[in-house]
């Protein structure tokens, strides 16, 4: 028992860590230390916080949504990255990086941590106004809107930092990797759009039953195609 | 069995030395320093990455469809590289080339070998987007993307090092850089009729699988009848 909470503390520590002091956690990566650990302790630590973020979103809903959106959020973030994370590696190997596999994994789980703990921060507030304003569905949307919106904004400039200290040592096609970097992150929004869009519902719309995923599959992209193309009275 | 995974780490270990360190590995090419190891790692490694790549678009159909793309897209690759490289190889040689066809091949294979590494650093996202979405239009447009950006960056990397490795102090090296253009499109041009022949490689949804689909000749016949079409000429 005693062990266990250790450990969890330790991953907790990492977490500090990284937010205490940013510059010497970065060098440290760049040295390689201990970076399996940095990479276990990062990964528990953001689940957590999105878990607990995700559940209070759905708490607006029901106990079955709120334990869905503990689930979905954090798949959610990490997933993306997961299924996102070759593509950057391979360009940057491509294009003259000399860091390891590792080492780019724990730069872009540095930016997810940063968002999660940021969206834990920012959860008093959302369960605040879920209390107090239970009926307005569309403000609650928009607040979290608002609320990811800047903390992804924040996630993005860690991420920058982190690449750009990353790619320090090596002169040879630095500038061609930022371009690469800010490619991906296109690439990026493009797949967590579709995969937000894949697992709704997240809040769940008031007075609907509770489902785990929504029945409209298809495509966030066509989606809004389709939706343009009404507008403008083509079909 | 230890042997044989050793083996199979010094293939991936060629790989990833030539990504790091392009122009060491050029370097050793120009100087012919193991030859034959770096062409069958290379050709090991690209086969393998254009067979998972292969594999993932034509599960979108069965997995017949998925067998039967994951060896058409190394074949379209390899085929169409091996169809050209006399062309450039004895062209160089009339116009004063002192390299090897060796050194020709393993020059050539590191440009496939880019392409099949973008590819399969791809190959998650091509996934998701199949699982999560049903419209068979976009996953071809998608894919359409994908292979142009990765054929690009390939074609441009081939460019660099052949400046690299077969420029020489002496007569015709314009000419050879000239050679060197009209082979890109020799290249295109067979891979295009070759992709043709091979097809499908994502299968039409609704469709029976089929191993090939009934040889309507020739692409480039085909592109001027339909461009005919469109102009109201048939």
């Amino acid at each position: 028992m005693l062990k266990k909470q250790n450990i969890g503390i330790q991953q907790f520590s990492v977490l500090v860590n990284l937010l205490r002091d940013r510059q010497s956690f970065l060098e440290e990566i760049r040295q390689g230390v201990r970076l399996q650990n940095k990479i276990s302790s990062l990964f528990v630590t953001s689940s957590i916080f999105f878990a607990l973020y995700g559940a209070i979103i759905g708490a607006a809903h029901s106990w079955a949504q709120a334990l869905s959106g503990a689930i979905k959020l954090p798949a959610f973030y990490l997933l993306t990255l997961i299924i996102c994370f070759p593509t950057l590696f391979f360009f940057n190997v491509l294009f003259g990086s000399r860091s390891s596999i590792q080492q780019h994994f724990v730069v872009l789980l540095t930016s997810v941590s940063v968002i999660s703990v940021l969206l834990f921060s920012l959860a008093p507030v959302t369960l605040f106004f879920l209390i107090t304003t239970p009926d307005s569905y569309q403000f609650f949307k928009l607040l979290n809107v608002l609320i990811f919106g800047i903390t992804g904004i924040f996630g993005v400039k860690f991420l920058y930092e982190g690449m750009q200290l990353l790619s320090q040592q090596d002169e040879v096609g630095k500038k061609t990797r930022t371009t690469i970097l800010r490619f991906w992150l296109l690439l990026y929004a493009f797949v967590g759009m579709q995969l937000g869009w894949f697992l709704r519902p997240f809040f769940g719309a008031p007075d609907s039953k509770f489902e785990l995923f929504r029945a409209v599959k298809g495509n966030f992209y066509l989606d809004i195609v389709t939706a343009i193309s009404e507008i403008l009275g083509f079909r | 069995m230890i042997e044989r995974k050793s083996v199979g780490i010094k293939y991936f270990a060629v790989l990833i030395g030539f990504l790091r360190d392009r122009p060491g590995f050029l370097e050793e090419v120009r100087q012919g320093t193991r030859l034959p190891t770096k062409i069958i790692s290379l050709l090991v490694c690209s086969s393998l990455f254009l067979a998972a790549y292969g594999a993932i678009i034509g599960a979108y159909h069965s997995w017949m469809q998925a067998l039967s793309s994951a060896i058409k897209l190394p074949a379209l690759y390899l085929i169409t590289l091996l169809i050209c490289i006399p062309t450039l190889f004895f062209a160089n040689i009339i116009f004063g080339s002192k390299r090897t066809f060796g050194q020709h091949l393993a020059l050539v294979l590191t440009a496939v070998s880019i392409t099949s590494v973008l590819l399969f650093s791809f190959a998650p996202i091509t996934l998701f987007f199949l699982i999560t979405t049903n419209n068979y239009q976009f996953l071809i447009l998608l894919n359409v993307f994908i292979f142009a950006l990765t054929g690009f960056i390939g074609i441009s990397s081939l460019y660099h090092a052949t400046s690299l490795v077969l420029e020489q102090d002496n007569e015709g090296s314009k000419t050879r850089q000239k050679i060197l253009q009209f082979w890109l499109f020799l290249y295109a041009f067979v891979g295009s009729q070759l992709g043709w022949t091979l097809r499908p490689f994502f299968g039409t949804p609704d469709s029976v699988f089929q191993l090939f689909r009934e040889r309507e000749g020739n692409f480039y016949l085909s592109v001027i009848k339909s461009i005919g079409y469109l102009l109201g000429i048939r």
